[in-house]
């Protein structure tokens, strides 16, 4: 098992490499420490609050879905185009736990890479006379949504890289579900003109959020075990 | 998938992917039905003209009631028209609007969205000033926090009694919560827009002065930021809403006060203070108004020369206006209808077209009631609890809905049937047979799309043995799939789509052909050998396909600039600008020309890497240089003159006279010239980053960054202000650069 992690871990560890500056950038931004002028949106700086921003939030949920695409599309696609599919298949392990290694060494690092600048943020944020607002640690709610929403990102991209369709058709799809619904439910925790009928509580949330994860495990696993990898 | 381990058996995961797969499904079809709609309503626009017919109500100096009836819209210039209310032609002028139009919410049907509670404890209120200003609560008390804005320390707090450098204790702080009852903090500017009501166009003024109206509504304070003060505005009978009035009348024009007057309104009259000394108030005046308003959720006041005015919204369409005296009798009302073309029933014959029968249903729902859509900020279920009159979203008649929702729900049984079908003819379960097909009767067209996608229907598939997880064994016999083998073989010959599609890409290849050949010609005319000509006629071969997509879109942006009609659309889709002058402004043709520059080099590097086509290249009786001038020559044309042509054509309709109403000069061409001269830097670093060999996440990428990077900073970099010669000659000996850099890799790269 141990052997199948580090098997992951060194497939892509430049997808983590990248991730930690991209996350490095986003709070050396955010906490003021440079004025450069590639700062992610409008109007963020270190006097105005990230934590509750649209555009931030925004930023936030772009980068962290292009982090979880590149682990799932990485994660699924290696193996085939190393030519590794084989291998791997015929070594003592079931198809089930090679994927779910994979599964879950993706879900963690996404999760972590994803928790990382928020968490960091807030924790310097709750630190007086760092930021010019008051904080309450309910300010984390949208951060930590967004964060756990990039594992079904994650999920899908990874269903998109297993599944034999055509990639200009019907392959990508998967990748897209987790994004539109994530979309929405972002305008939700934001905006204040969403109808209520069409936005879930925050209970809501992440029961959808859960359900929807279970539903690609579930259909990875089946792709998996259908899919002729010859 | 053949040779998969399939089953025929329904799965959890088939249900998974059909959820999954509709999501995506749905989202393609309605991005399709978008795409596809703008182009035909553009199509049969007549003019390019952007009319919007809509009704809306605003008042005169005198308090003369017009409605603001058509804009008419030409690139960035708009007229207004407006009429009165027996529908004849008035002209005014911004400044002739009246300036007293205030609207009063009742301050508890305010809510916040369910979502939003992790802001209540917090609330920014403004920057300005180098401080910062929070309302910050603290269980059922609050205070205003203000902090310095570069050194982020707390400059102090402000409650009831003012300004405080300490933390305030409880009892000092405003009262935010009592018996369920909130306090309403509210900002004394555009009250309306901050409650989502209807009205807008209301006077503005400073962001510094708040309103904190207690539960109960018995004291309300004004809160001035900047000054650090707060005062009682009102303690007394329970006041429902408050906002300023900013302006004062000196003769036909309005001019702000310097310090406003609030306008408080109560159940039975509204009040109108102004601060006085020594943190007190003055009443100005006291208007009580008609007993029938004292319900009304939002009270829209119009202070008139002849008296108040009331204006009450019914609905989205119709108002109730009643001239009053300020002792509440009236003296004049009427009730007046917009004539805006807001949704009627023909609205829900759309429905139909989304072949979605869920989301169908959601929007039908919505439009029968639209209050459900305008829920933000305020609690309707409230504001009927205690007996308001609140305006009501346009509610169009259920009936008119049920054909055209029967007629997507029958037309689902076709998708549902037809998907059974397919489920049969493959030897599928029973149970599966019912999952899709009541599934499809629930997702519509995108679920159909989603079934036929969740797993591989080759024609021949249902030839191949389906092998049982459990035994291992055939589960048809040899007789039955030789019968489904024939029946594979006809619905194929059927397929009249796919013989369409195999038609389609056959002449595109006997016109790339031709092309080609025509290409080998004329480099035969002028000298070149014929193994020289041959590479020029395939780099033009590999090439045409792109040259051809690339024109398409520079003639949809041209047809969007020029005004032509059918091409309106493209704005929905890539926010082309309008602008009546040419040039102006730059032409958008730059984004259109990186991509194709950059796709030109891509495809004339893969066609041979991916054909394996390098090794049968080079072992031609010709010189890798030869080779990779010739790629790099035969891209540059396509690239110079396909990226060219757009301009001219803009350019020679632009000195058109008649077509657009502003002068036109050529040299008003020169940054579209010096745009285009940018782009071969980009296309001969993308081509040396394609045949570079190194590492993706290292250096690989570096020459067409390097290209963009210039045709991105350029105008940071103070470029643009060169003389032209120079920016062409810099450009030039960049172009150089890359191409010995490609001649060297060309050179000494092995190619296995």
């Amino acid at each position: 098992m141990w052997a199948l992690i580090q098997k992951e871990l060194r497939a892509v560890w430049w997808v983590v490499a990248l991730a930690a500056i991209g996350d490095v950038w986003l709070l050396v931004v955010l906490t003021g420490q440079t004025q450069d002028a590639t700062n992610p949106g409008e109007g963020i700086s270190r006097e105005a609050y990230a934590l509750t921003q649209m555009t931030w939030l925004t930023w936030l949920g772009f980068q962290l879905s292009c982090v979880a695409i590149a682990f799932g599309l990485v994660m699924s696609l290696d193996d085939g185009l190393r030519g590794t599919w084989g291998f791997a298949l015929y070594r003592p392990v079931s198809r089930r736990v090679y994927v779910g290694v994979k599964l879950l060494v993706g879900s963690v690092l996404t999760l972590l890479l994803s928790l990382f600048p928020v968490v960091s943020y807030a924790v310097w944020a709750s630190q007086p006379e760092n930021l010019a607002a008051p904080f309450f640690w309910a300010f984390l709610q949208p951060g930590l949504e967004i964060s756990g929403w990039s594992v079904l990102v994650f999920l899908g991209a990874f269903l998109s890289g297993v599944r034999p369709a055509r990639w200009m058709w019907s392959r990508v799809w998967p990748g897209v579900t987790p994004i539109v619904l994530g979309a929405w439910l972002w305008l939700g925790a934001l905006e204040p003109s969403m109808p209520d009928f069409v936005v879930p509580t925050v209970g809501q949330f992440a029961l959808i959020g859960v359900a929807l994860a279970a539903m690609y495990v579930v259909s990875i696993l089946s792709v998996v075990e259908e899919r002729d990898f010859a | 998938m053949s040779g998969s381990r399939r089953t025929t058996r329904l799965r959890l995961s088939d249900a998974c992917q059909a959820l999954l797969l509709t999501v995506a499904a749905t989202v393609v079809w309605f991005f399709a039905i978008l795409f596809f709609g703008g182009i035909v309503e553009e199509v049969l626009r007549k003019t390019d003209d952007a009319v919007s017919e809509n009704h809306s109500l605003t008042y005169q100096h005198d308090g003369f009631p017009i409605w603001i009836t058509t804009r008419y819209r030409h690139g960035i210039i708009e007229l207004t028209e407006c009429r009165d209310l027996d529908g004849k032609p008035v002209g005014m002028k911004p400044e002739e609007a009246n300036a007293h139009q205030h609207a009063l919410i009742d301050a508890r049907i305010f809510r916040q969205p369910k979502r939003h509670h992790w802001m209540e404890d917090s609330r920014h209120l403004n920057f300005e000033n180098r401080q910062v200003s929070f309302f910050e609560r603290t269980g059922d008390r609050g205070h205003f926090v203000i902090f310095h804005a570069t050194t982020r320390r707390r400059i102090g707090f402000i409650g009831p009694e003012g300004f405080s450098e300490h933390p305030l204790p409880a009892e000092k702080q405003y009262l935010v919560r009592e018996r369920g009852d909130q306090a309403a903090v509210m900002p004394g500017f555009a009250t309306a827009i901050f409650y989502g009501a209807r009205l807008t166009d209301f006077p503005t003024g400073s962001q510094n002065l708040w309103f904190v109206r207690e539960p109960g509504g018995r004291r309300v304070h004004l809160v001035d930021l900047e000054q650090r003060t707060s005062r009682v505005a009102h303690d007394g009978e329970p006041v429902l809403a408050m906002c300023f009035d900013w302006q004062r009348d000196i003769g036909q024009k309005s001019l702000p006060l310097e310090s406003p007057r609030i306008v408080l309104r109560t159940e039975t009259a509204l009040k109108v203070v102004e601060p006085a000394e020594a943190g007190a108030v003055r009443l100005v005046e006291e208007i009580r108004f008609p007993s029938r308003l004292h319900h009304a959720a939002q009270l829209n006041w119009i202070r008139t020369p002849d008296g108040p005015l009331f204006d009450l919204l019914l609905d989205d369409d119709r108002h109730q206006l009643i001239w009053a005296n300020a002792a509440g009798e009236v003296i004049r009302e009427r009730t007046i209808e917009s004539r805006s073309p807001n949704l009627d029933g023909r609205a829900f014959w759309m429905l139909p077209l989304l072949q979605s029968p869920l989301v169908a249903d959601v929007l039908a729902r919505v439009m029968v009631n639209e209050d459900e859509l305008n829920s933000d900020g305020i609690d309707r279920a409230k504001a009927q609890a205690l007996g308001l009159i609140f305006a009501r979203g346009k509610r169009l008649p259920i009936r008119d809905a049920v054909m055209p929702l029967a007629l997507l729900h029958l037309s689902t049984l076709l998708w549902s049937a037809l998907a059974v079908r397919r489920l049969r003819r493959f030897g599928a379960s029973t149970g599966e047979q019912v999952f899709w097909g009541g599934w499809i009767l629930i997702g519509g067209f995108p679920g159909y799309l989603a079934f036929r996608v969740h797993r591989d229907w080759h024609v021949g598939r249902a030839l191949l043995p389906v092998v049982t997880e459990q035994t291992g064994k055939s589960a048809h016999p040899t007789a039955a799939a030789a019968a489904a083998a024939a029946a594979a073989a006809r619905e194929s010959s059927r397929d009249g789509v796919k013989r369409l599609l195999v038609r389609c890409s056959e002449t595109a290849v006997l016109v790339a052909d031709a092309s080609a050949v025509f290409v080998y010609g004329v480099m035969l005319r002028i000298g070149l050998t014929p193994g020289h000509a041959a590479l020029v006629m395939k780099e033009v071969r590999v090439s045409l396909g792109l040259v051809v997509a690339a024109s398409i879109g520079f003639v949809f942006v041209v047809g969007k600039l020029t005004v032509s009609s059918g091409f309106g659309f493209m704005s929905q889709f890539f926010g082309i600008f309008e602008s009546t002058m040419p040039f102006f402004q730059m032409p958008p043709f730059g984004n259109l020309s990186l991509l194709f520059a950059v796709s030109l080099a891509v495809m004339q590097v893969m066609s041979e890497s991916r054909h394996e086509a390098w090794l049968f290249s080079l072992h031609r009786p010709i010189s890798r240089r030869a080779i990779v001038i010739i790629k790099l020559a035969v891209g540059l044309v396509l690239l110079l003159v396909t990226t060219a042509v757009p301009i001219v054509m803009y350019s020679l309709w632009a000195a058109r006279p008649g077509t657009h109403p502003s002068p036109f000069e050529w040299g008003m061409t020169e940054a579209a010239w010096r745009h285009w001269w940018c782009v071969p830097p980009v296309y001969l670093g993308t081509l040396l980053m394609m045949l570079r060999p190194a590492r993706w996440l290292g250096t690989r990428v570096l020459p067409c960054a390097a290209g963009l990077w210039w045709f991105l900073r350029r105008e940071a970099w103070g470029l643009s202000l060169w003389p032209i010669g120079w920016e062409f000659s810099v450009l030039l000996a960049i172009d150089a650069v890359f191409v010995i850099c490609l001649l060297l890799v060309i050179r000494e790269r092995e190619y296995p």
